[in-house]
């Protein structure tokens, strides 16, 4: 699986053509399911939120809107409730699916019980992710981030080595500046990115790489 | 609650007409939910719900009636959610768009999410139903008909379950047969309709997708451009 960890979105021409190049054709080409999931699990996100990102009405962190060939909604909270072949061979065939932002522990909780996160390895789909659908392939995502508990805490899925902090210096998040990220990553203890929103971090064969117009910072 | 249970959303002036009615306002300006959640027991899940929430449903319209504000109510969620969270913005919300698919699928997420507890206490919300989100509110939906009617959440034993009737809602006393005669359903034919009601406590009304039956204290009124008839068992 290749993946494109974004902060916000597609919100530039450098990260829209590193997604075309992880895609293999044109975006007008490309089959695409939007996973809702972290939304519902952050206190300020919900049902507003999550329309706005299905309908592509979310400019501030363009995904959905983006001229996919096809769209649907893959709900991770209802796929324990379906039979798999209704679901499982559907992703497997898909060009991307485009994660929304939210909760990443909430979302880490939905990618294990509703068993995408043991399709991954077998997926040829680019995964990619915002904010909290970014985060959550990562290995932890640190206290602070934390919102909605679960036994795991702050662990998640792990798929790539390294964490996130997205939106870094972001006009409407005072307390996400850099001398935060910095203390932030003092805490996790492994290796770190503080990104802002015109930047992400595609990965490739376990090779990561920042593709950015903005602001970003590797911690150790 | 208010209850316009359509078969094939809000396919005409008069049942706009009495959408309004219901609201008490413009559709401009209320405020709506969709519950995409039957839709995932359908054959296609995932397409459906898409096309549902987004409005890409120009013969059976309902999320894009050009309401003031839309959001998702993900009934698969709420157990997950804190309830200090999503109770309010369904207490909030005008209306309460809810899409058919596997009425049986709805039925169980209904009780399981907690919004089935919440709805008498929602006197002015209007839930508008679109065939399964119809059914859901009646007291009898069968057993599963033809593999397309209704089916079980797959994963949950059948032995936990009790009998189909006795998980119905029964917001109404009244059954609903949908989409009479509709072309790309040759299986619901009058004549089905008729052997479906025959075997259901309460008396069915079986409406084509021109039709829609409203609820208002407990009073029922049909509001039809189309075709349907009240059966008795």
């Amino acid at each position: 699986m290749k993946l494109l960890l974004t902060s916000a979105g597609i919100k530039n021409p450098s990260i829209e053509n590193a997604l075309v190049q992880l895609l293999g054709k044109p975006i007008a080409d490309c089959d695409a399911l939007c996973i809702p999931t972290a939304l519902y699990g952050h206190p300020y996100a919900g049902p507003r939120q999550a329309w706005k990102c299905i309908s592509g009405n979310e400019t501030g962190t363009p995904t959905v809107g983006l001229g996919w060939k096809s769209m649907g909604v893959l709900e991770l909270t209802a796929l324990p409730s379906l039979d798999e072949e209704r679901w499982v061979p559907l992703v497997k065939e898909i060009d991307v699916l485009l994660v929304e932002g939210g909760d990443a522990a909430y979302l880490c909780h939905w990618m294990r019980e509703s068993g995408l996160a043991d399709l991954l390895p077998s997926l040829e789909a680019v995964w990619v992710g915002v904010s909290g659908g970014s985060m959550v392939m990562t290995p932890r995502i640190g206290d602070d981030f934390v919102s909605w508990q679960s036994p795991a805490g702050d662990t998640t899925l792990g798929v790539v080595d390294f964490s996130i902090f997205p939106h870094l210096d972001h006009p409407d998040l005072p307390h996400n500046t850099m001398a935060a990220a910095e203390r932030w990553a003092a805490d996790i203890s492994g290796p770190a990115y503080a990104i802002d929103d015109e930047t992400a971090i595609q990965v490739v064969d376990g090779a990561a790489e920042v593709v950015s117009e903005g602001n970003w910072k590797k911690l150790a | 609650m208010k209850l316009l249970l359509t078969s094939g959303g809000v396919s005409n002036a008069t049942i706009e007409n009495a959408l309004v009615g219901l609201l008490g306002k413009p559709i401009a300006e209320s405020n709506a939910l969709c519950v995409p959640a039957a839709a995932y027991g359908s054959l296609d899940p995932v397409g459906m719900a898409y096309r549902f929430i987004t409005g890409a449903t120009p013969t059976s319209r309902l999320a894009n009636l050009g309401w003031k504000s839309l959001g998702v109510l993900e009934l698969t969620a709420l157990p997950t959610m804190k309830e200090a969270i999503w109770a309010p913005k369904v207490r909030e919300t005008d209306a309460l768009l809810v899409w058919g698919g596997d009425v049986m699928y709805l039925c169980y997420w209904m009780r399981e999410s907690g919004l089935a507890d919440l709805l008498p206490s929602l006197p002015d919300t209007v839930w508008v139903g679109v065939s399964s989100g119809s059914m859901v509110l009646t007291p009898d939906f069968g057993e599963p008909y033809d593999d397309w009617f209704c089916r079980e959440p797959t994963t949950v034993p059948e032995s936990d379950l009790p009998a189909a009737d006795a998980r119905a809602l029964g917001l109404v006393d009244f059954s609903v047969f949908p989409h009479v005669d509709n072309p790309r359903a040759p299986e619901n034919s009058m004549a089905n309709a008729e052997r479906w009601a025959s075997g259901r406590s309460a008396p069915t009304y079986a409406i084509d997708d021109a039709t829609a039956i409203q609820v208002v204290d407990g009073t029922v009124a049909v509001v039809s451009e189309g075709h349907w008839k009240l059966l008795t068992p």
